[in-house]
């Protein structure tokens, strides 16, 4: 009986990986083989840092579509000062003040979100697609739409790995672990999920929920900053197009993995799952050969149903 | 924004500024920007400039009525955009292909863009889901399907459509007095009618409304409707004004109306707003603005950035109106 419980606390979301894992070695030609499946976890590390980043967020009931842009922006600021700095140019130092300055623009854009939603109240969708306007804007101005390549040499070792698992991967894993101790072993993370439940009930307990909802946008950012350097040191070149159409990913990610739009509950190891599954149905249907409209049409309602039978799961819990 | 002013000695008086800022300020921010533009480039304030930008005013201007009423009722509508281009392509394929009429390629695609809207509307009312989520799943749905009838290609319409596009009356744009004809029924509906002031109210308080006997859900699910629609028929409008659908069409619209209609007056946190004169007011600044810049011989990106700055200023002013929990 009791291995019986165990079983159905287990999320739907990985019996969805595993069935679509082995869908994609029978049917996908090509993707049981060493070099796609490195490919592939590459691909995705970058979406499970960036779907991590916005999961804290919608944690809240918010939303952070400036990542995209900051993962463009960070990419070409960080591949530009790694050319460019000066006498340094091309050295250690250089390569280390780059990734600096991509995780301080991360956390600087989730400084600008974050007050703007707590000072001002402002809804979050509304502020974090005006900046992510703003910031695309400032990346297109600042190349003038060129991609950045001829990076140094060193940095061309981060593209590697250990036999077929790429390092990208373990900072991914890697982020998506701390994440996850915020979110279940810290204060913080209990006061999270209680912002996000219910905002009155946290404010008389005495929890700050600015100071909560602030702390969110800033982890937010910095991990957009994070999934850009992962994206340039995979790419090896900054461009001003990168995740310019990867937002319904994240959200799909997040919503797949169970986490509810409206806020207050959801797994960080589920939205990780959700990420896995997102980018394997990416890669599978790309090798498949479909065209690029059905995988659009295909997201719009993944989203979609994933979203209505988690509000329907909770109706009914709520009902009982 | 408007702190110096509240600092004042006078504690009321500078609550009134700060009252008079926030009520007037973007619209004086704006109107300086126009008078900019006519000092610095003498073709801005012309007549036929000014019939150009009311004639492209008109076309989001219609979308901005349907937006209004979504926003009424405190939801929001990201899809719009691509809903144009899906209707656009609809319309096209009814024109073309079947070389059907011109006006049935109207009714296609504003019934496509009211399609649209049923789902949206249900998603939102019925299932209960976030608005912002269905209506960024339903952009990805229309924009696929928008891809896949045109076979990512570009559509050139028939010539039929040139009977609208050059269609003048009094020197004016046909455009113009279909917008403001939409507007003029739009705000007859939303004050006159039992179904405009449940929309107000459900806006408002939506717990109220359900109890005083209104079906909210109902009532949402038509905003939903309502904007879709006249999204459709806004698209088609849009590729008979441009004579051609590309893979770009509509692209970043849903920005331009969702700021037009916070300018003109409309809050995002429901409940506020008139289609007249808001709707006419915020497009024509916007769009006024945009003429100007593309005028001045700005760049496409710099007009991004400017869209994303005028967004979050017209916002923000909203958002320091209302007192509210933060969402």
């Amino acid at each position: 009986m009791s291995t019986l419980k165990k079983f159905k606390s287990i999320d739907a979301i990985i019996w969805f990986v595993i069935a679509f894992f082995i869908f994609s070695l029978v049917v996908v030609p090509g993707f049981a083989n060493l070099n796609t499946l490195s490919r592939f976890m590459s691909q995705s590390s970058v979406l499970i840092i960036m779907a991590c980043g916005v999961h804290m967020v919608v944690l809240n009931g918010g939303v952070d579509f400036t990542s995209t842009a900051l993962l463009a922006l960070t990419t070409v600021v960080g591949a530009s000062i790694m050319r460019t700095a000066g006498p340094l140019g091309g050295s250690g130092f250089s390569i280390v003040l780059a990734l600096l300055a991509m995780v301080g623009l991360g956390l600087l854009l989730g400084i600008i979100n974050g007050l703007s939603i707590t000072t001002f109240k402002m809804p979050s969708f509304i502020v974090t697609m005006a900046t992510q306007m703003i910031v695309n804007g400032i990346a297109v101005v600042f190349t003038g739409g060129a991609s950045v390549s001829g990076l140094p040499a060193a940095f061309g070792k981060f593209k590697g790995g250990i036999g077929i698992f790429p390092f990208i991967l373990f900072i991914a894993l890697g982020v998506a672990i701390v994440l996850h101790i915020i979110t279940t072993k810290t204060i913080f993370g209990r006061q999270l999920y209680a912002v996000g439940t219910n905002h009155k009930t946290a404010l008389t307990s005495g929890i700050s929920p600015r100071k909560t909802i602030f702390k969110a946008y800033v982890i937010s950012g910095i991990c957009a900053g994070i999934a850009g350097i992962v994206e340039l040191a995979y790419m090896q070149s900054g461009s001003v197009n990168y995740g310019s159409t990867m937002f319904n990913d994240i959200m799909a990610s997040i919503i797949v993995g169970g986490t509810s739009p409206a806020g207050g509950s959801g797994k960080i190891r589920n939205t990780v799952l959700g990420a896995l599954l997102i980018s394997m149905i990416d890669n599978s249907l790309n090798i498949l050969g479909v065209p690029y409209y059905y995988i659009t049409l295909i997201k719009g309602l993944i989203i979609l149903v994933a979203a209505s039978i988690d509000l329907i799961r909770i109706q009914k819990r709520d009902s009982k | 924004m408007g702190k110096d002013v509240v600092s004042a000695e006078t504690p009321s008086v500078g609550k009134k500024a700060k009252a008079l800022f926030l009520e007037y300020g973007i619209y004086v921010i704006m109107l300086l920007m126009i008078l900019f533009f006519t000092f610095k480039n003498s073709n801005f304030l012309t007549i036929n400039n000014i019939l150009l930008i009311l004639r492209t005013s008109s076309v989001l201007g219609i979308t901005c009525v349907g937006m209004f009423f979504v926003l009424i009722v405190a939801g929001i509508d990201i899809s719009v955009s691509m809903n144009m281009y899906f209707s656009a392509v609809i319309g096209s394929i009814i024109l073309n292909n079947l070389g059907l009429p011109l006006w049935l390629s109207f009714v296609a695609a504003t019934l496509s863009g009211a399609l649209i809207g049923i789902i949206n509307g249900f998603f939102v009312a019925y299932v209960k889901i976030v608005p912002f989520i269905v209506t960024l799943a339903t952009y990805s749905v229309a924009k696929g399907l928008a891809l896949l009838f045109t076979d990512q290609k570009m559509v050139f319409l028939d010539s039929k459509v040139m009977t609208i596009a050059n269609a003048k009356f009094l020197g004016v744009s046909a455009f113009v007095y279909i917008f403001l004809a939409i507007v003029i029924i739009a705000h007859t509906i939303l004050t006159r009618t039992q179904f405009g002031r449940q929309i107000y109210a459900v806006g408002n308080n939506l717990v109220a409304a359900n109890k005083m006997g209104i079906n909210g859900a109902r009532t949402v699910f038509m905003a939903y409707v309502i904007c879709g629609a006249l999204s459709g028929f806004a698209g088609e409008l849009s590729s008979c004004n441009l004579g051609v659908i590309n893979a770009n069409f509509a692209q970043g619209d849903e920005f331009v109306v969702i700021s037009s209609c916070v300018i003109g007056g409309a809050s995002l946190f429901g409940g506020k707003g008139r289609v007249l004169p808001g709707a006419i007011i915020g497009i024509c600044l916007v769009q006024a603005i945009i003429n100007g810049m593309t005028m001045m011989g700005a760049s496409a990106y710099v007009y991004t950035i400017f869209r994303g700055v005028i967004i979050f200023i017209a916002v923000m002013i909203d958002s320091i109106k209302f007192s509210g929990e933060i969402r």
